[in-house]
């Protein structure tokens, strides 16, 4: 479970979460490269706070794992994907409403029962920030993980 | 064993990079790179910042701008009238609704002449560099409501708001803290552009990005930098992020325009200032009083506010011409037929 917003120091923020799938063997790096896909989205939120906009994020992260084995384990990772929010009435068409998305972002997993489950946190830089779209440069993510 | 200790003179190294990079980006930050600058041209008095060529709005003197001032005691046939405050954005000055001015009030073949358009100069702006950096996004929005006041105790009941970009996030602002729902509300908003997720998105690290740039200059022509500050110092671009996050966060969680209080907001589909999302969040943000959308357009420019045309490079075309003149004239129709 992943969920991702905005740094900007100001209250408030966009949320967007959902599932995040990974997998790693110990011949990647020696269990230290894991891939992780993830569906994250405003739309569980929308739910409840029907003004903000309706916005998925698609991600594939290639992660680098620096301690693997130990309780705090460092963490670099790349974000590489698309982005979209719904134009939802007649009168919003032919904007562009979708972006590539392209970021870096550190920090840290703690890996909990011998890596049974976890938490991790990570924040970062975007590179892709059109003029139209709701992709700003500074992201965090929060996540909990659980073994399969 | 001899691993670790190998290991250890390794991250101490890291440790004392890390470190001084640390130190080499505080220095930076006290440093400022982009300090205010005041070239040739600027200090001859041909830029807005340089304090010699203010707004002729800002002189107290002035009767030509604010409605309340032209007409101090107003007889009943001008009372009837339908006055239209119009309200600029951020660095801009009344410059950017004179076009509108123009063509509201001088053409009266066309029964135009029953509008009297109010020019507003927000506060800190069109004065000089100085008073720009020492105010704050509430300085900017005083005068609107002061304007709007003072028509109201002057007898004018038909009062209506135009926007650009800044100007809309201010307006916005007032709208949802209640302040226009004492009293007369206002017959009709329009927005233009209006601001309330930036285009450039490392607006929303000025936080961290300003203290280190210091200012982020955008000049223009001759014209516009006549008109407009160029500089832009961290200060002012702080306020200005503070702003249009609380109308977003104001937006998402929904409010209403006063009781019979229209409103139109027109957004061009390129705009390097103003994303054009901010329109359709307050399409779901900003509702009607009873609950009901407001009306809302999109069309294609890349002109970021084209209510003023006069002074671009490049020189806008035919078709930005056509649509300005046809949102004016929207906009003075549907003002003069409510009631």
């Amino acid at each position: 479970m992943r969920t991702q917003g905005f740094i900007d120091f100001e209250p408030g923020n966009d949320w967007m979460s959902g599932p995040e799938i990974a997998y790693s063997n110990y011949d990647l790096g020696a269990h230290r490269l894991q891939f992780r896909a993830a569906y994250l989205t405003s739309r569980l939120e929308q739910v409840f706070r029907l003004n903000i906009l309706k916005q998925d994020y698609f991600l594939f992260s290639p992660t680098w794992h620096f301690n693997r084995n130990g309780f705090f384990d460092p963490i670099l990772q790349a974000d590489l994907g698309y982005t979209r929010y719904d134009t939802e009435y007649a009168w919003y068409q032919g904007v562009d409403n979708s972006s590539w998305l392209a970021a870096l972002q550190l920090g840290f997993a703690l890996n909990l029962f011998q890596g049974e489950y976890g938490l991790y946190y990570h924040f970062g830089y975007n590179f892709i920030t059109p003029e139209s779209s709701n992709v700003y440069p500074g992201v965090f993510g929060l996540g909990l993980w659980v073994m399969l | 064993m001899n691993g670790t200790v190998g290991i250890r003179p390794k991250t101490a190294g890291k440790r004392a990079g890390a470190l001084i990079s640390a130190l080499a980006l505080l220095a930076l930050g006290a440093c400022e790179i982009n300090t205010p600058q005041c070239d040739l041209e600027c200090q001859k008095g041909f830029w807005m910042d340089s304090g010699q060529n203010p707004d002729h709005c800002s002189e107290t003197t002035d009767s030509t701008c604010l409605v309340s001032r032209r007409f101090p005691a107003p007889g009943d046939s001008v009372k009837g009238k339908h006055v239209i405050i119009a309200v600029h954005g951020f660095t801009a000055s009344t410059y950017e609704w004179q076009e509108f001015k123009n063509f509201a009030e001088g053409d009266t073949a066309n029964g135009h002449g029953k509008v009297l358009v109010s020019l507003v100069l927000l506060g800190g702006h069109g004065v000089s560099l100085d008073a720009f950096q020492s105010s704050g996004w509430k300085d900017w929005g005083a005068p609107l409501i002061a304007e709007y006041d003072s028509l109201k105790s002057r007898g004018f009941t038909n009062i209506s708001f135009a926007c650009a970009s800044t100007g809309c996030a201010l307006l916005m602002q007032y709208i949802s803290d209640g302040v226009l729902d004492t009293g007369m509300a206002p017959k009709w908003v329009y927005m233009i552009d209006p601001i309330v997720v930036p285009s450039a998105k490392l607006l929303s690290l000025v936080d961290l990005v300003g203290p280190i740039l210091g200012n982020s200059p955008n000049p223009g022509s001759n014209e516009e930098n006549r008109h407009w500050y160029v500089n832009r110092p961290q200060e002012d671009l702080k306020q200005l992020y503070q702003l249009t996050n609380r109308v977003k966060n104001e937006l998402e969680t929904g409010f209403k325009l006063p009781k019979k209080t229209e409103c139109k907001v027109y957004k061009s589909k390129k705009d390097r200032s103003a994303d054009p999302i901010g329109a359709l969040l307050i399409y779901k943000g900003m509702r009607k009083w009873d609950g009901s959308h407001i009306e809302a357009e999109l069309y294609d420019s890349r002109l970021h506010v084209m209510t003023r045309l006069a002074g671009r490079d490049p020189t806008p075309s035919h078709a930005d011409s056509t649509l300005q003149i046809g949102i004016f004239r929207e906009m003075i129709k549907k003002d003069l037929t409510l009631p």
